[in-house]
C-alpha cells in the first residue's frame, strides 16, 4: 500500500510536470517581481527607487478614482459572467436540440468569439456611431431621435457589458455544448417517460449535470475578465471620464504608459488577491463535486 | 379512450408550440450574432466613400480593393503562415500537456494536489501586461526573441491553467467504474487514457483545441512585443500596422474590417472541419 | 498496476521528449539568425513608401555604404510605447532610428532611453531652424540640456470650415469665441444629425489635444490647472449643452469618426491636424475646394497671438539601438540643410518650419496655410507638463471627459485637477 502510494505520487508528478514547469518558467518570476515592486516606489523616470512598504496600497485605497474603478470592475465582471452563463446555457441547449441546419447554427454561434476582440470593438464603435451606425439609423427612423449610446456614463457601461456578453456568450456556449453531449441521453428518456416537461428536464437534469462545468466556467470567466481589457480599450478607452475603466486597463496605464511600475504592481497584487480567493472557491467545488 | 385521445392531442400541440418557440429563439439568436458580423463583412467590401454615407448603406456593391490593398501593404502570406504555425502548435501542445495534468488532478489522489491546482489558478491572476517585461528579458536570454518558438512557449504556458480547469470536470463526469473495469481487464494507464478517456472526451478535447487555437490566433500582446520582423509577426499584429495613405492617426476601418474577415476565415474552416471530428469521435466512442 | 504505470511513464516521457525535440528542431530551422546589417528605420505605415523612395533616390546607401531597411512601427502611441519599454529594458531595440510623436518623446526621454544627438547636429542645421521651430525644440526635444529628437515636421492645429455653407447662408466665419457660440442657431439641426462643430474627444490624446488648444486660446496651460483651464472647460461645456454648437456625443469619438462626420456633411467647422487636408482629398467624389477651407481659429479671451499651437514628429535614436553608429549617419543625412528641403517632395509629412524647407516649399496646398498662420503671428508652442506628460494628459482627460458628460460639476473638476496635478 505504502509502495503504491509513492508510485501514485510519482505518476502524478510526471503527469503534471509539463504544465507546472511551463508555469514556473513563465509566471513564477513575474509574480515574485510584481509583489516586490509593489512595495517600492519604482518609476522608470527616476534613477533611484526605494522600499516604501505598503504606501502604494494606502495611496490606492485613498484614491476615490481607484475605488470607483474597482467598483465598476466588480459590477462589470459579475454582471457579464452571469449574463454569459445565462445566455451560454440558453444557446447550448438550443443548439443541442435537433433541427435542420444545426451544423450551420453551431458554426454561426462561434462567429462573435472568432473575431479578434480589437476588431469587434471597432465594429461596435461603428455600429453604435450616432451618424453612421445602423442602430442609431434604425432608432432614428422609428423615433426621430439619434441616440448616442456612448456619451453618458450609464449608457456606456450598459453597452460595454452587453457587447462583452455578445462576444463571450458563444464561448461559454460551446463548452456547455461539449458538456451537454456528455450527459447520457437515457436520463432524458427516463424523465420524458415520467412525464417531465422540457423546463423540468432542464432544471432537474441539465443544470445538475452541468453544475461542475457551470462553476468552473463562471469562475474562469470572472478571473479572465478581471485581467483582460482589449474590449474596453478598443470600444470606450475607459471613458467617458473613468466610467468604463476597469482595473487591468488601469494597470496598463499606470505601468506601461506612465511607467509607474511600483504603483501598477500594487494594483496587480490586489487583483491577484481577488483571483486567489476565487481560486479557493474553485478548488473547493472540485472536491465537492467528486463523483 | 376519449381521454387518451385528447391527451395525445395536447401533447402534439405542446410539441408544436415547443418547436415554434425554439425556432423563434433560434432566429433571434442568429440575428443578434449575424448583424454585427454582417456589418464587418459589409465594411470589408466597401470603399471609404461608401462607409461615410448617411443613411448607412445596407447592401453596397462589393469591391475587393481592400483585400488587395492589404496584400500590398503587408507581407500577409508570411503573417498568415506564422499565425497558423503559432496557433496550431500552441493548441496541440497545450491540449496534450493539459490532458495529462487534468487526469492526474482529477483521478490520482495525491497530497497537495488541491494546493497545486490553486497555485495554477493564481498564476492566471497577473494581467498579461504585467508579465511582458520579465518575459522579454527571459526570451532575450534564451535567444528566443523574434521567433515563433518563443511565442509558442509563452502562449502555451499562458493557456494551460484554463485548459486544465476545463478538463477536470469533464474527466470527473466520466464514471470511474469504466476505468476500474478496464484495470481489472489488465489495461495499463496509457491504454486507459488512450482508449477510454480520449474517445469519450473528444468533444471536450476538440473544443479546447479550437479555443486555444483561437486564443493564440487573436492574441495581440505577445506577438506585438516579442516579434520584430516579418519572420515571426502574426496576423493580429497586422491590425496595428495597416494604414491609410497620408493618415497618421486612427484606424482605416475598411482595411481593419477586411483584415478581420481574413482572420476569421481560417478559424471558421477549422471549426467546420473539427465539427466532423467531434461527431466521428462520438460515434467511435459509442461503438466501443 | 504499478508496473503498467511505470510503462506508461516511460512511454509518456518518450513521447513528450520526442515531441518537444522535433517541434523545437522544426521551429529553430524556421528562424535563421538575421545576419543583415541594415539600419532599421521605424516609421508609421502611411509614410513608409515616402521613406523608401527618398532613401533610395537621395542616394544614402551610395554615399555611405550603409543599407537601410524601413520597418513599420505600430501606429498607436500606446502600442509603440509597450514595444519600446520592454525591448529597451532588455537592452535592445527593434528600431535603430525611429520616427515618433510628442507623447513618445516625453516618455522615452524622461526615462533616459534616447541617445543625445547634439554631436550630430552641425551649426548650419541649427541656423536653419526658424524661431518657432527652435522654441518647439526647446520644450519637446531637449531635456537636461541635451537634444534627444529632431523634428521633421511642424504641424499646427488648423481650423477648417465649410466655405460653401457659410457662403450660401451669407454669413461671416466666426472670429471669436462669442461668434462661435452663436453658430449653433445657424447650423445645428439635431434631428438631421447636423452640428455647427464637432471634435474627436475620446481619451488617449484626442481630448487632450483639443483641451490644450482651447486652453491656449484662453491664455494658459491646462496642466497648470489655472483659471484658463476653467474658462476652457466652461466654454466647451457651453458649446455642447447651452449653445448647441458642438455634438455632445463626440466625447467618445476619435479622429476617424470626426473626419467622417465632416465629410458626410454633418459639420460646419472644426479643429484638425494637417493630415485632414490629405484625407478630404482622398474622397474624390465629395471633394471640392470650397468644402474644406482653412481659416484662422476663432480668437479666445487671450487674444489672437495664442490662437493655436505647433507640434510635430521627429527622429530619435534609442541608446540601445543595435546599429547605433549607422543610425547616427542616417540621422545626419536626413537633417542636413541640403536634404531636408528635398524630403518635402516625397510627402507633406516633412513640411517643416526650417528656412531651407519653407524657401523651397512654394505657395501651394498646405504650405499656404502654414505660412498664413505663421505670418498672422498666432502660433505658440504646445502646452506641456515637463516631468510627467503622459500621466498629466491622462488625468486631465479623465476629469474633463467626466465633466463634459455631466458626471461631475465644474467646481469638482477643477478641484480634483488641482489635486491630481499637485501629486505629479
Amino acid at each position: 500500500m505504502h509502495q503504491n502510494k509513492r508510485k501514485a505520487i510519482l505518476v502524478f508528478a510526471i503527469l503534471v510536470a509539463p504544465v507546472i514547469l511551463l508555469r514556473l518558467a513563465t509566471a513564477a518570476y513575474p509574480i515574485g517581481q510584481t509583489i516586490w515592486l509593489s512595495m517600492t516606489d519604482t518609476h522608470l523616470f527616476e534613477s533611484e527607487h526605494a522600499f516604501v512598504g505598503l504606501d502604494n496600497y494606502r495611496n490606492l485605497f485613498a484614491d476615490p478614482e481607484f475605488r470607483s474603478i474597482l467598483g465598476f470592475s466588480l459590477v462589470f465582471i459579475v454582471a457579464s459572467t452571469l449574463l454569459e452563463i445565462f445566455f451560454g446555457l440558453l444557446i447550448a441547449s438550443l443548439l443541442n436540440t435537433k433541427f435542420k441546419g444545426r451544423f450551420l447554427a453551431r458554426t454561426i454561434n462561434l462567429l462573435p468569439w472568432a473575431i479578434p476582440t480589437i476588431v469587434a470593438a471597432y465594429a461596435f464603435q461603428w455600429l453604435l456611431d450616432d451618424q453612421f451606425g445602423m442602430f442609431s439609423h434604425w432608432i432614428s427612423q422609428f423615433t426621430g431621435m439619434r441616440p448616442s449610446v456612448m456619451s453618458s456614463a450609464l449608457n456606456a457601461r450598459i453597452t460595454l457589458i452587453l457587447v462583452n456578453v455578445w462576444k463571450n456568450a458563444s464561448f461559454m456556449a460551446i463548452i456547455f455544448l461539449a458538456g451537454l453531449q456528455g450527459v447520457p441521453q437515457e436520463l432524458y428518456e427516463a424523465a420524458r417517460v415520467d412525464g417531465a416537461g422540457p423546463l423540468t428536464r432542464f432544471f432537474k437534469i441539465t443544470i445538475p449535470m452541468l453544475m461542475p462545468l457551470l462553476i468552473t466556467m463562471g469562475m474562469f470567466f470572472l478571473i479572465w475578465q478581471l485581467t483582460n481589457f482589449d474590449l474596453v480599450y478598443g470600444l470606450t478607452s475607459g471613458g467617458p471620464g473613468t466610467a468604463t475603466t476597469i482595473v487591468p486597463l488601469n494597470i496598463f496605464h499606470e505601468g506601461l504608459i506612465f511607467f509607474k511600475f511600483g504603483y501598477a504592481s500594487a494594483i496587480s497584487v490586489i487583483l491577484m488577491v481577488f483571483v486567489a480567493v476565487l481560486g479557493l472557491v474553485g478548488v473547493w467545488q472540485f472536491r465537492r463535486f467528486d463523483y | 379512450m376519449n381521454n387518451l385521445k385528447s391527451n395525445n392531442n395536447s401533447v402534439n400541440k405542446g410539441a408544436l408550440a415547443q418547436k415554434l418557440f425554439m425556432y423563434i429563439a433560434l432566429a433571434i439568436f442568429v440575428l443578434v450574432v449575424i448583424i454585427p458580423f454582417y456589418w464587418l463583412m459589409k465594411a470589408s467590401v466597401s470603399t471609404p466613400e461608401q462607409l461615410v454615407e448617411i443613411p448607412p448603406l445596407l447592401f453596397p456593391k462589393p469591391v475587393l480593393d481592400n483585400f488587395q490593398t492589404l496584400a500590398t501593404q503587408l507581407p500577409l502570406t508570411q503573417y498568415l503562415l506564422n499565425s497558423i504555425i503559432f496557433s496550431g502548435v500552441t493548441a496541440l501542445a497545450t491540449v496534450f500537456c493539459c490532458f495529462l495534468a487534468a487526469y492526474a488532478f482529477a483521478r490520482i489522489p495525491c497530497p497537495g494536489s488541491s494546493f497545486l491546482l490553486w497555485a495554477l489558478v493564481i498564476t492566471m491572476a497577473l494581467p498579461e501586461i504585467a508579465t511582458i517585461i520579465p518575459l522579454y528579458r527571459m526570451l532575450g536570454a534564451m535567444h528566443l526573441l523574434d521567433s515563433l518558438t518563443g511565442l509558442i512557449f509563452v502562449m502555451t504556458s499562458v493557456l494551460t491553467p484554463f485548459t486544465v480547469w476545463v478538463f477536470i470536470p469533464f474527466i470527473k463526469q466520466i464514471p470511474i467504474s469504466i476505468e476500474e473495469a478496464a484495470v481489472v481487464d489488465g489495461a495499463n494507464l496509457w491504454t486507459i487514457l488512450w482508449r477510454i478517456y480520449l474517445p469519450v472526451m473528444t468533444p471536450a478535447i476538440v473544443t479546447m483545441m479550437i479555443i486555444n487555437f483561437v486564443n493564440a490566433w487573436n492574441n495581440l500582446l505577445y506577438p506585438l512585443t516579442f516579434s520584430v520582423t516579418a519572420k515571426s509577426k502574426c496576423m493580429s499584429v497586422a491590425i496595428t500596422e495597416v494604414f491609410q495613405t497620408e493618415v497618421p492617426w486612427g484606424q482605416p476601418w475598411h482595411l481593419v474590417s477586411a483584415l478581420g474577415v481574413v482572420m476569421v476565415i481560417p478559424v471558421l474552416v477549422l471549426i467546420l472541419s473539427s465539427q466532423r471530428a467531434v461527431v466521428r469521435g462520438l460515434t467511435h466512442g459509442a461503438v466501443k | 498496476m504499478a508496473c503498467t504505470r511505470r510503462k506508461f511513464m516511460k512511454s509518456t516521457a518518450q513521447a513528450t521528449f520526442a515531441g518537444t525535440a522535433s517541434a523545437g528542431f522544426f521551429l529553430s530551422g524556421c528562424n535563421k539568425k538575421d545576419s543583415s546589417n541594415k539600419v532599421k528605420l521605424g516609421v508609421s505605415g502611411f509614410s513608409a513608401d515616402a521613406y523608401r523612395k527618398l532613401i533610395d533616390e537621395l542616394g544614402f546607401t551610395d554615399k555611405t555604404g550603409i543599407e537601410v531597411e524601413v520597418v513599420l512601427r505600430p501606429k498607436t502611441t500606446n502600442e509603440l510605447l509597450m514595444q519600446m519599454a520592454s525591448s529597451i529594458q532588455a537592452g535592445t531595440s527593434p528600431y535603430d532610428i525611429l520616427d515618433f510623436e510628442d507623447s513618445i518623446a516625453m516618455s522615452l526621454s524622461r526615462a533616459g532611453w534616447l541617445a543625445p544627438l547634439d554631436d550630430l547636429i552641425s551649426q548650419d542645421v541649427w541656423d536653419d531652424f526658424t524661431p518657432a521651430l527652435m522654441k518647439m525644440t526647446k520644450d519637446w526635444d531637449q531635456y537636461k540640456g541635451q537634444t534627444f529628437r529632431i523634428h521633421h515636421n511642424f504641424e499646427l492645429c488648423y481650423w477648417w470650415y465649410r466655405k460653401d455653407w457659410f457662403d450660401s447662408k451669407g454669413i461671416a466665419v466666426p472670429k471669436t469665441w462669442d461668434d462661435v457660440s452663436a453658430m449653433g442657431k445657424v447650423f445645428t439641426d439635431k434631428a438631421a444629425g447636423i452640428w455647427a462643430s464637432e471634435e474627436g474627444l475620446i481619451k488617449n490624446c484626442n481630448l487632450s489635444v483639443y483641451l490644450e488648444w482651447i486652453t491656449r486660446q484662453a491664455g494658459g496651460n491646462p496642466y497648470q490647472a489655472g483659471p484658463e483651464l476653467q474658462a476652457a472647460l466652461r466654454y466647451i461645456h457651453d458649446l455642447m449643452f447651452k449653445h448647441d454648437v458642438m455634438n455632445p456625443s463626440c466625447i467618445q469619438k476619435n479622429y476617424d469618426q470626426q473626419n467622417n462626420d465632416y465629410i458626410a456633411d454633418r459639420v460646419a467647422f472644426m479643429r484638425q491636424w494637417p493630415f485632414f487636408y490629405d484625407v478630404t482629398r482622398q474622397h474624390k467624389k465629395w471633394f471640392n475646394e470650397d468644402k474644406v477651407v482653412c481659416g484662422l481659429p476663432p480668437v479666445g479671451p487671450a487674444g489672437a497671438a495664442s490662437s493655436t499651437y505647433a507640434c510635430g514628429w521627429g527622429w530619435g535614436i534609442p541608446k540601445t539601438a543595435p546599429r547605433y553608429d549607422q543610425a547616427c549617419e542616417l540621422l545626419k543625412f536626413l537633417i542636413s540643410v541640403e536634404n531636408s528641403p528635398k524630403l518635402l517632395k516625397y510627402s507633406n509629412w516633412f513640411l517643416n518650419a526650417r528656412h531651407s524647407v519653407l524657401n523651397a516649399a512654394g505657395e501651394d496646398g498646405l504650405v499656404k496655410y502654414l505660412k498664413m498662420y505663421l505670418d498672422a503671428g498666432i502660433v505658440t508652442t504646445r502646452p506641456f507638463h515637463s516631468r510627467r506628460y503622459t500621466e498629466a494628459v491622462s488625468k486631465i482627460e479623465n476629469i474633463a471627459s467626466a465633466y463634459l458628460t455631466n458626471q461631475i460639476t465644474l467646481a469638482d473638476a477643477m478641484k480634483s485637477t488641482r489635486k491630481k496635478m499637485d501629486l505629479l
